[in-house]
């Protein structure tokens, strides 16, 4: 089942700028989606768009298989969030701010106790948020989000800020809440490194553009077809001849040839074939092909 | 009903350790503390002559000092505070994702706010009867402890400065929507403070059209102006209705059509 659907969606807040372009998410349940972008690129103008924050006359987003527009309440009532820097009521209580959010999502109220265990923070729940770290704060409103035991999750940027710990923390409880609870979580993030490890689709933005969307394993995919090896011999000539009559090459400039490579077998098999033609090699340089540089790739064109 | 209940009691949570709580129980002491101090350092010049009730001078400098500028700032302040919990906390973007109608929100906003209001005037009923009979113990000459206040005068008067609130109330209500800085509606208040004095000071017919003056015009009504009644409201108090009707229309279509957080 599709849980969030978006179809040609577009969005300005102003007359001349298109801030989000024919946007078609599909997100399927029990996934952990990526939504993955640089700064500026639309992904929390999507996100207030899923969450009716912003207005939208179309009827082209679909949550839970129904419009947002005629089943906003409904919708909600199935979906927790948490926008940026979470929203809490800085002088009251950690207890208190769950209660305000449990009493108008009618949750019971032992859920209370189980979202502060869940989280972490059961010895913190009488303090006053101010008082609270960054990474306490973001677990709080994790909390908040999870009263009602939603089916959906709804995170932006949900570790912006917080220290490698922290990062992990909030990594490893969206697992389990995956896992254990199925809940399909969809989460933006402008740092693949910060969320590559568990995702299981992704969604990558370029200037309210879609330029991604797949399996997880489709981006990896992409990495190994981009991957390439820098080499430098006595004839780069001759040796570009030579490789491209049996591999796929890529460039030739004035220092090096650029030849694609699918796995470690084939740089081999090009290493023989130069010394069979008796080309002295001076230098075979893998080329950094994470997938942040993919990222950033993609995100460029 | 009770999910209406339920969701009020989530407001009076938010006010919890604010200003606000304080503002309505400090508000009304403050008056009848303050009469009591004049009365307690002045008490030879107030003492009755034969056949005069001191409740009466007392009723009279309580309510003259709570009509002129104290209630529509209790008012004013209230309302920039009890929105600024929402503005400074930066949730409103929350509750516009909670399964809420917006509608609602608005409702429960207008009602917690009439609560506090209410609560403000139910406090000071018997703040400012103690009050009197503390002095009247403290200073027998005074002879507050022989004579009875006015209840029926005092909860009538209670009332019909309640309903000299609400046009200010919802003007306030809007101002403090549309605007995130409280600094504005205060401002907006001070201004109108000064022309309602202006126009006081004038004797200017049309003080009954401005909603600043109602809480004076309540305890104290003009003399140049032609008393109108219309049932057991005063014209002014009627105006306080009807722009209670009008801002709080107002407002609604503007918090559910237009404003965002």
């Amino acid at each position: 089942m599709t849980i969030i659907e978006t179809q040609n969606l577009d969005f300005a807040f102003s007359k001349n700028e298109l801030v989000l372009k024919e946007l078609n998410l599909k997100v399927e349940q029990g996934s952990i989606y990526g939504f993955l972008g640089p700064n500026g690129s639309g992904k929390t103008t999507t996100i207030r768009l899923l969450l009716g924050l912003l207005p939208n006359s179309k009827d082209n987003i679909k949550l839970f298989g129904h419009t947002l527009q005629d089943n906003r309440i409904n919708i909600l009532s199935k979906t927790g969030s948490l926008i940026e820097q979470p929203s809490l009521y800085e002088h009251l209580s950690g207890f208190d701010n769950l209660e305000i959010t449990r009493r108008i999502r009618n949750a019971n109220k032992n859920r209370i106790d189980k979202v502060l265990e869940l989280v972490d923070l059961k010895t913190a729940s009488e303090k006053k948020v101010k008082e609270y770290s960054l990474g306490m704060k973001q677990r709080l409103g994790l909390a908040i989000a999870l009263l009602s035991e939603p089916e959906l999750l709804i995170l932006d940027e949900p570790v912006n800020g917080l220290d490698p710990n922290g990062i992990i923390e909030i990594r490893e409880l969206l697992l389990k809440l995956n896992k254990e609870n199925g809940i399909t979580i969809f989460l933006s993030s402008h740092l693949l490194s910060e969320i590559e490890k568990i995702v299981t689709h992704l969604g990558v933005l370029s200037k309210g553009k879609l330029v991604f969307q797949g399996q997880y394993n489709d981006l990896k995919e992409l990495q190994n077809k981009s991957a390439t090896i820098h080499i430098e011999t006595s004839d780069n000539q001759k040796s570009f001849e030579v490789i491209g009559a049996r591999f796929q090459t890529h460039s030739m400039l004035n220092s090096h040839i650029v030849v694609h490579y699918q796995d470690k077998e084939q740089i081999a098999a090009i290493c023989k074939l130069l010394v069979e033609t008796n080309i002295d090699i001076y230098k075979m340089q893998l080329q950094n092909n994470d997938l942040e540089n993919i990222f950033l790739e993609i995100t460029k064109n | 009903m009770q999910n209406l209940i339920k969701n009020v009691s989530t407001e009076f949570i938010k006010s919890k350790k604010t200003f606000a709580w304080w503002l309505v129980i400090i508000g009304a002491g403050f008056m009848p503390a303050f009469v009591s101090f004049v009365f307690l350092s002045k008490w030879k010049h107030l003492v009755p002559q034969q056949g005069h009730n001191p409740w009466d001078d007392f009723t009279e400098m309580s309510w003259k000092g709570m009509g002129f500028l104290y209630t529509p700032f209790f008012i004013v302040l209230l309302t920039c505070l009890f929105f600024n919990i929402e503005h400074k906390n930066n949730t409103w973007k929350h509750i516009f994702t909670l399964p809420i109608l917006k509608s609602s929100i608005y409702l429960n906003k207008l009602l917690t706010l009439l609560i506090f209001i209410a609560l403000f005037y139910i406090l000071y009923i018997p703040i400012w009867i103690g009050c009197g009979f503390a002095v009247g113990l403290i200073k027998p000459q005074l002879q507050l402890t022989t004579h009875s206040p006015d209840y029926i005068s005092l909860v009538s008067l209670c009332f019909h400065s309640f309903i000299a609130s609400l046009g200010l109330l919802a003007i306030h209500f809007w101002l403090s929507i549309r605007f995130k800085n409280m600094i504005i509606p205060i401002a907006i208040a001070v201004v109108g403070s000064i022309i309602w004095i202006a126009l006081y000071q004038g004797r200017v017919e049309e003080i009954t059209y401005f909603p600043y003056s109602y809480h004076y015009s309540t305890v104290s009504p003009p003399a140049w102006v032609k008393l109108k009644m219309f049932g057991i409201f005063p014209q002014h108090e009627m105006f306080s209705l009807l722009y209670f009707v009008i801002f709080t229309s107002f407002s609604y279509r503007y918090f559910i059509k237009t404003f965002k957080g």
